[in-house]
């Protein structure tokens, strides 16, 4: 029995993933009223945590590569923990493309981006060395620095006198339906949805029981910050404007200027976005680790580099340029990975452990 | 364990080079040159002619002062686009151009008549241009001008320039807010009207390049604000005067600060007499309804501060006397507005005020059929200004210092 992470760590931990990489690009500029998106994809995303500790708990909390065997046997079910491995692995390299994208565009120009990419993927892979404790300790940290920096942002913004009320209106000029529509088509399952991640981890974070409490109240926190944010956008660019950004969080920070002295805020975004990617890339390495070592028989540890090598690459060749890494974010990789893996096979999963397991039956 | 060490240094070693990896594209600062103002014109052989203003950081240092150098160069290249022509600054100069200081960007009468969207793109998606920059329309003499004076206290024209234009800005409003951001803003939002702050020369230009043109007592050119440029879609169209670009920034709620000099009993704002108020936290509101075909607006503004010099004999220490300071500033302020506003009816012809902006932002499903023929409506509207100024007190005397009689 391994020991179990810190009730309070855990939270955090998935709050920071949850966090890390939605703040900045937050919920797709489809709609004119954003920030209501967020709140709206909040209800059906709960109903995912109902699935997947309803998956946990029919077979007392044995993580996601596990419950697969048992559920689709050991063939298939080997099948699915690679498939799932190369799931976490990939979009583990999104999010490492989508930080290069911001760091190329404000920070380091001319930094040819192999050379970033490979920096950043080492210390990705010596967080997940550290396993899935120290990933959670280290979550604790960033959370402060996040939330921090948030705080100052919409400080800042407001004594610039940058956030003008008026500007998130009119409300609902479409109506709700396209609204509703982008919160089911994206925003349940990106961020929400990635929570899948840490079915993986359920042994050390404490099964179904403690799952249920502790990615609800991170669910609930990420949507009021998500939204918070969102609001921040739209209140300081104006409704109008914000489609235009391709970091609105950013365009929003670079609007600051207290008394011509305090300006240029725009690090505070790069810092935001680093280290939350650090964090959740670290998460998705490990998992995928994880998954790969129970194959290949191994210890997890053995892969860290590879893989995290492999994640750098594959963040680099996936996509020629932004708009593509852009689209098939919005488009095929939520119908072709999100939905079948975050929705479907888990679904399946869970019949199929009813069917197999039933209560009292043995095998 | 030897082999082992070694490796371990030898990667410590090549981690210390990796970081270096950050510094990739740094610039000393003795081979960069700030520039700090752009002026974009129509060009004679290529699409744009851009004015660059570079600073000479030594000249202007407060402290140590300078060797009695210019404070800036100014360059001007052409190009078929403002960045060709940013890029290929360096055919005149040595230095790395640094964007990130720009602080005023003026642009040509004739460049903006043609309309300003074919090269803001530029400006706009440029990470080192702060959105808070300057975008002035230089009225009754080439852009590139504006740059070319200098100034006494030897900084930089368009320094000058930018503290000038917020300065004027906080203390009186009679210049919009023409930030970058705004541009972007006005174009995009419907009901909006984009307005620019209007720069103007006046004095002699061919002397005031020379440093020897701040030798003298007065300044041989100035650059002076002009009040706005109003467009229409992205063109220019014509201009308001301060006063008037005072009261429409008043009535779309800019301004919180100025000062009306109410004229005297006599009708003619010559006429002896005069009463000037100073409010600081003035707000608008403004309501605007569909009558049948015909929009019509209400605007309310609101005020207090204090008096600061009356020229009739009005005793402060009743109440009566502020009631009628609050009701000449009222009157007034409604008569100004309501001049001005039929005055852009009947000359421009488009909402700077910024009703439809705010029919939009309120009743979209009613704007929303309306939307294309706003500007055609707006000319038809009519308007009710109502306006509640408190004069809170007095400064140092009670009322105006003469005799009263015989005796103290």
């Amino acid at each position: 029995m391994p020991s179990k992470v810190n009730l309070i760590d855990t939270f955090t931990m998935q709050l920071v993933f949850l966090l890390s990489t939605a703040i900045i690009f937050g919920s797709p500029s489809l709609v004119p009223d954003s920030w209501l998106v967020g709140i709206i994809a909040f209800f059906p995303a709960c109903l995912l945590i109902v699935l997947y500790c309803a998956m946990l708990s029919s077979k007392e909390d044995m993580g996601l590569y596990p419950l697969l065997e048992r559920a689709w046997g050991k063939v298939i079910g080997k099948m699915f923990i690679l498939v799932y491995s190369t799931y976490f692995l990939y979009i583990a390299a999104r999010n490492i493309r989508d930080m290069i994208e911001l760091i190329m565009s404000i920070l380091l120009r001319i930094t040819p981006v192999p050379m970033l990419t490979t920096l950043f993927v080492f210390v990705i892979a010596y967080c997940a060395l550290g396993g899935i404790h120290a990933i959670a300790r280290f979550a604790s940290l960033i959370l402060w620095i996040i939330l921090f920096m948030l705080a100052t942002l919409a400080v800042l913004l407001m004594f610039s006198s940058s956030i003008i009320l008026e500007q998130m209106l009119p409300f609902l000029s479409k109506g709700l339906w396209p609204v509703v529509q982008t919160a089911f088509k994206h925003s349940i399952w990106f961020p929400y949805g990635e929570i899948i991640v840490f079915l993986v981890f359920q042994p050390q974070l404490g099964g179904a029981k403690r799952m249920r409490k502790v990615t609800f109240y991170a669910f609930v926190t990420t949507c009021i910050i998500l939204s918070a944010t969102d609001l921040i956008q739209v209140l300081t660019l104006g409704i109008e404007n914000k489609k235009f950004s391709v970091f609105a969080l950013l365009d929003a920070a670079r609007l600051i200027n207290i008394a011509n002295i305090i300006t240029r805020m725009d690090a505070l975004i790069a810092l935001i976005i680093m280290f939350g990617t650090l964090l959740k890339c670290a998460i998705f390495l490990y998992a995928a680790m994880v998954g790969v070592s129970r194959i290949f028989k191994k210890k997890p540890e053995d892969y860290a580099f590879s893989l995290a090598m492999l994640a750098g690459a594959f963040s680099i060749l996936v996509t020629r340029n932004s708009a593509e890494h852009v689209t098939e974010g919005l488009k095929y990789v939520i119908y072709t990975l999100h939905i079948p893996l975050q929705l479907l096979v888990p679904l399946l999963t869970l019949i199929l452990l009813r069917i197999r397991y039933r209560k009292g039956a043995t095998t | 364990m030897r082999l082992m060490r070694f490796v371990c240094v030898l990667m410590l070693c090549l981690s210390l080079a990796m970081m270096g990896t950050g510094c990739w594209d740094q610039v000393e600062l003795n081979r960069a040159s700030m520039i700090t103002g752009l002026a974009l014109e129509k060009g004679n052989h290529m699409k744009y002619k851009v004015t660059f203003e570079i600073v000479n950081a030594l000249e202007t240092d407060p402290n140590k002062g300078g060797k009695g150098g210019t404070p800036t160069a100014i360059f001007t290249k052409e190009g078929n686009s403002i960045a060709e022509a940013v890029s290929r600054l360096n055919e005149s100069q040595e230095r790395y151009p640094i964007l990130a200081h720009v602080r005023v960007i003026v642009i040509d009468e004739k460049l903006a008549r043609e309309g300003i969207n074919q090269f803001m793109d530029v400006l706009q998606r440029n990470r080192y241009i702060r959105e808070d920059v300057l975008v002035l329309v230089g009225k009754g003499a080439p852009a590139s001008d504006f740059l070319r004076t200098v100034y006494a206290r030897g900084q930089y024209a368009s320094y000058k320039i930018q503290t000038q234009v917020e300065m004027y800005r906080k203390l009186f409003g009679g210049i919009p807010r023409s930030h970058l951001y705004d541009v972007a803003q006005a174009i995009l939002t419907d009901g909006r009207t984009l307005m620019l702050g209007a720069i103007t020369i006046s004095g002699e230009l061919e002397k005031s390049e020379s440093l020897d043109a701040i030798k003298t007592i007065y300044p041989v050119a100035i650059v002076k604000l002009a009040g706005a440029a109003v467009f229409k879609g992205d063109k220019l169209i014509g201009y308001l005067n301060n006063e008037r670009t005072r009261m429409v920034m008043l009535a779309s709620d800019y301004v919180s600060t100025s000062l009306f000099s109410i004229p005297g009993p006599g009708g003619k704002p010559t006429s002896s007499g005069a009463v000037a108020v100073q409010f600081y936290h003035m707000h608008s509101r403004m309501k605007v309804k569909m009558d049948g075909q015909k929009p019509s607006f209400k605007l309310h503004v609101e005020g207090d501060g204090k008096l600061t010099s009356v020229d009739r004999s009005i005793k402060l220490t009743t109440v009566k006397g502020y009631e009628e300071l609050e009701h000449l500033t009222s009157n007034y302020v409604n008569e100004q507005i309501q001049e001005t506003f039929e005055y852009v009816q009947k000359e421009l012809g488009v909402d700077v005020f910024g009703f439809g902006q705010h029919y939009y932002r309120y009743h979209f499903q009613k704007f929303k059929p309306l939307a294309e023929e706003w500007d055609s409506l707006f000319t038809t509207a009519n308007l009710e200004v109502s306006s509640s100024f408190t004069v809170r007190r007095p400064d140092l005397k009670t009322q105006k210092v003469e005799k009263d009689g015989i005796g103290p």
